[in-house]
């Protein structure tokens, strides 16, 4: 399955990029996915965000679906 | 009531249902503080100011510099170097007379952050940096004040109400602070002067919603606004009861909390330093330094300012210093330093680090 990773913030300038897609095996859960993540960008060891699933924060490990839309939020300090 | 003058001035409100005279008479009663008047604050006062909020707190202790004015728009070239909340306030004045502007050019702390919400019915952060931005959380926890969150990066921003109505607060979306010096600088970096102006303005969006009890209020969603692609969505949040509790659980020693730690100590400092790096570090008001020598032992240094606590009674003195002081140890050549961090870390310090080689590499 595939899903899709969209990058915000200092992270998305981390990784020069915006948003990429995935492929994931079937039945993958969150937790499974943030090692995928962090194995395919060992740059954003050390990074703060929150994950969010298909426009909700990620609060526990659910397992994802093909399309799921995945928002990787570090937080903002400016003002 | 509202004077004849007052009915003209918000006519456009009053004659929306949901408004009226009712509501309008509702804003003129409300209190509300606006923590920075930055890019943020000069946004949301603007509008809160002119939408006839009856009382308006502000406070900033920072002055006007010249490149403040590429988005700060309530100041001119002539302001600089004066005081933000002051000339604000100034400016505001012009806008809505009829406003109650109380001015504090001063800076945020522990120390008069409660009494200060405790004033006011809503607060909103216009704050830039994650020390105050924490501060403000906890603060508007304990004193039970919704909070009107706002924050900026680059073309990006996010905004949330958090602690409404028993909903989620910052730390359920973001808990804590602890290693935020890997991908964060606390120091100005650049933005797009026009992204504090349309983040602001949904601050005072959603401050008016409360005040008037109209609408959906954003709480326990956060709205990323992208400028660049005019990307927006809202995403869920979840109240995190736990995080809470724990800010709860502080509310007693609130004011000995140093949040500064965050922004200034973590990010500059390891398990291990040397003796460039504490030098640069002296001075530094979050530090403990611990030399754990017996008192014959030699060479002290007078400008380590440090405490003498021989490794032999580290164990059953108490240091009288929170858990989460930045505690440096050295010895002579910092073995027994070890030692004692090994010491101190049972007795629940968080953050010590050794300094390698000891005080004889000071010099």
């Amino acid at each position: 399955m595939k899903v899709i990773v969209k990058y915000l913030g200092n992270v998305a300038e981390q990784l020069k990029s915006e948003y990429e897609y995935i492929e994931l095996p079937e039945a993958t859960t969150y937790l499974q996915f943030l090692e995928v993540l962090n194995t395919l960008h060992p740059d954003l060891q050390g990074f703060v965000y929150k994950v969010a699933i298909n426009q909700s924060i990620a609060t526990e490990d659910v397992e994802l679906k093909d399309d799921d839309e995945i928002a990787i939020l570090p937080p903002y300090s400016g003002g | 009531m509202l004077t004849e003058e007052e009915k003209y001035r918000y006519s456009r409100h009053i004659k929306l249902n949901e408004v009226g005279e009712t509501g309008q008479q509702k804003l003129k009663q409300s209190n509300v503080l606006v923590i920075g008047a930055g890019g943020l604050g000069c946004s949301v006062l603007q509008y809160l100011s002119a939408a006839g909020v009856g009382t308006l707190g502000i406070i900033d202790f920072d002055t006007i510099e010249l490149s403040n004015l590429q988005r700060q728009i309530l100041f001119t070239t002539e302001d600089i170097g004066k005081n933000k909340a002051k000339v604000a306030a100034k400016r505001l004045s012009g806008i809505n007379p009829n406003v109650d502007y109380i001015v504090y050019p001063k800076r945020l702390t522990t120390k008069n952050a409660l009494s200060l919400f405790n004033d006011f019915d809503i607060v909103i952060d216009g704050s830039d940096n994650f020390a105050t931005r924490y501060l403000v959380n906890d603060a508007a926890v304990i004193t039970n004040t919704p909070l009107v969150y706002g924050a900026i990066y680059k073309f990006e921003g996010q905004v949330s109400v958090f602690n409404y109505q028993n909903g989620p607060t910052y730390r359920c979306l973001y808990p804590d602070f602890a290693g935020y010096g890997a991908n964060t600088n606390c120091s100005d970096i650049g933005v797009m002067g026009v992204l504090p102006g349309m983040i602001g303005t949904h601050q005072a969006n959603e401050t008016l919603k409360i005040i008037l009890g109209i609408g959906e209020v954003l709480s326990g969603k956060v709205l990323l606004v992208k400028a660049l692609n005019n990307d927006s969505q809202k995403l869920s949040v979840s109240k995190d009861q736990h995080e809470i509790d724990k800010v709860m659980a502080k509310a007693d020693e609130f004011e000995n909390i140093d949040y500064d730690v965050l922004c200034n100590t973590i990010k500059s400092i390891g398990p291990e330093i040397n003796a460039s790096e504490l030098k640069q570090m002296l001075g530094n008001q979050n530090m403990t330094i611990i030399d754990v020598r017996e008192s014959f032992e030699k060479p002290r240094y007078k400008e380590l300012n440090a405490k003498d606590i021989p490794l032999g009674v580290i164990n059953s003195v108490d240091l009288e210093l929170p858990l989460d002081e930045q505690i440096v140890v050295y010895c002579q050549h910092g073995i027994r330093s070890k030692k004692a961090i090994e010491i101190l870390k049972k007795k629940g310090y968080q953050n010590l680090t050794n300094l390698t080689g000891g005080i004889l590499t000071w010099n």
